[in-house]
């Protein structure tokens, strides 16, 4: 029975195991419960673990608490004192109700946010102009506030294709979770996903500049140029096209270079937006070489030649036996 | 640590807190929920430290109040309704098909479908399937009307079981 705990914390019960786990743990007195999670072993797993914030949080619940009986003694002190902020504060909507610039205050700050999911792609126009195609499960967002004289600034998940309007003198500033990209007006094509421990750009014309705010480097890119940009080390491998690379996600395919079974499956995933349900794992056999990203027949063909299986297509799910 | 020193309860705490997660992530699902108890612990321990017998086993007293923590919200997993789901999808695909789907594989569509949720139900849908919460403990836990989360839960679960079926239903 003891086995069993382990399996189920690990997901691993088929449907009957399953079910008679769950009876036959419900009907448990509590020091049995104990003792079967105790036989779950150590788990090892806490490399995500940020106890330092956790610890944060229990400060600030502490010192809340603190400033709770703290405010009990000044209560009319603070009666007095918030009388005089009351007039001043009315004055102030008053004056701001009378000039309806709350209505444009909000309109300006508030986020707007453009985003696909796993097999849909969009066209963006941003307000100075500039389009962006949306690859799928991607996301822009940005605030009229910040497209002005100066500066014009987005934030970005995922893929995307753009083409940035030149205005001299007021740069476009394309933040990401890892690289912040400088761009003067040009066409590139960015895959930056917070799933993926890689960057990449494939600047196809003008200039832009890219840096990794997190390793203190910055970089300037030419026309027909493709970077790598590695969040784990922060390390850039730049490749011309025209010397035998390019870039790995091309506006019909995605080209793997030694890639396990699972990043295959996430591909299909992502284009197609299909559930992949897979038997058993296929990771041992590498693969290299381009899948479409606009024909799913004929990604399904491939896979089954090279991996040796079936695959099946049913509704919204692709099952691989 | 009795007398009021943060410097103490700091160590204390960086001594037991990893030991605790482990304790209590063997039954819950990811380590959130045990980052959350173990929170609750460390600041109960710190508003009754004047009470706390200097005699007695701090780890004594960690434990035994991790080990009531850690029964009860394992009881409350064993009656989450995301395993009756399951069974049930299961049940409906293999009268069907004959293909038998992992519980694991079951909950990759299940969080891949509830990803593509507003942000607000898909965290409903977390706590009431996954969790097995209880409407008002949704509702103390979010800050909102127990009719506001009935709401939002029915309409996420329609869409929910809505897709599930139609990830059955091949031949539509």
């Amino acid at each position: 029975m003891n086995d069993k705990f382990r399996q189920f914390h690990d997901n691993e019960l088929n449907s009957e195991e399953l079910k008679a786990f769950i009876e036959e743990a419900k009907a448990m007195t509590d020091e049995e419960l104990d003792a079967g999670l105790n036989s779950i072993g150590d788990i090892h797993d806490d490399t995500d673990l940020d106890i330092d914030s956790i610890y944060e949080n229990i400060l600030s619940d502490i010192n809340s608490d603190n400033s709770r009986r703290y405010k009990k003694y000044r209560v009319y002190l603070g009666i007095a004192a918030a009388v005089i902020p009351i007039l001043v504060i009315v004055s102030i909507y008053f004056f701001i109700q009378s000039s309806n610039y709350g209505i444009y205050e909000d309109i300006i700050t508030k986020e707007i946010s453009i985003s696909t999911s796993n097999g849909e792609s969009a066209n963006a126009t941003l307000p100075d102009g500039s389009t962006i195609k949306l690859g799928p499960a991607s996301t822009i967002c940005y605030k009229l506030s910040s497209f002005n004289d100066t500066i014009r600034s987005i934030n970005w998940e995922g893929e995307g294709l753009f083409q940035i309007a030149k205005i001299s003198g007021n740069p476009f500033i394309i933040s990401t979770e890892f690289v912040e990209i400088t761009v003067l007006g040009t066409t590139f094509n960015l895959h930056s996903r917070n799933s993926s421990d890689q960057v990449e750009i494939y600047l196809e014309k003008g200039a832009i500049k890219v840096s990794v705010p997190t390793y203190h480097k910055d970089m300037e890119m030419k026309p027909g140029e493709t970077a790598f940009i590695s969040k784990l080390n922060g390390e850039i491998n730049v490749y011309r096209n025209d010397a035998g690379h390019r870039y790995s996600i091309g506006p019909t395919d995605i080209r793997f270079e030694s890639r396990r079974f699972s990043d295959i499956v996430n591909a299909i995933e992502l284009y197609y937006g299909k559930n992949v349900i897979a038997a058993p794992s296929l990771d041992s056999e590498l693969f290299t070489g381009p899948i479409p990203t606009n024909d799913l027949d004929k990604s399904l063909r491939i896979i089954e030649k090279v991996f040796h299986v079936k695959t099946e297509l049913r509704g919204d799910s692709i099952f691989i036996k | 640590m009795r007398k009021g020193s943060i410097k103490a309860f700091n160590a204390i705490y960086r001594l037991y807190v990893r030991r605790l997660i482990n304790y209590l992530s063997k039954a819950t699902v990811g380590t959130q929920d045990a980052e959350e108890i173990v929170q609750d612990i460390f600041l109960y321990l710190w508003n009754h430290r004047e009470n706390i017998d200097p005699r007695k086993s701090l780890s004594t007293l960690l434990y035994s109040w991790a080990y009531k923590r850690r029964i009860d919200i394992f009881r409350k997993r064993l009656s989450s309704p995301i395993y009756e789901d399951y069974l049930e999808y299961q049940n409906i695909i293999s009268s069907k098909d004959n293909y038998s789907l992992e519980y694991k594989d079951f909950l990759r569509v299940f969080n891949k479908i509830i990803e593509s949720l507003p942000s607000k139900q898909r965290q409903m849908i977390v706590m009431s399937r996954l969790k097995g919460m209880s409407n008002t403990e949704i509702a103390i836990q979010m800050g909102l009307s127990e009719k506001t989360v009935r709401n939002g839960l029915s309409a996420g679960l329609k869409i929910l079981k809505d897709k599930l079926a139609r990830t059955i239903d091949w031949r539509s």
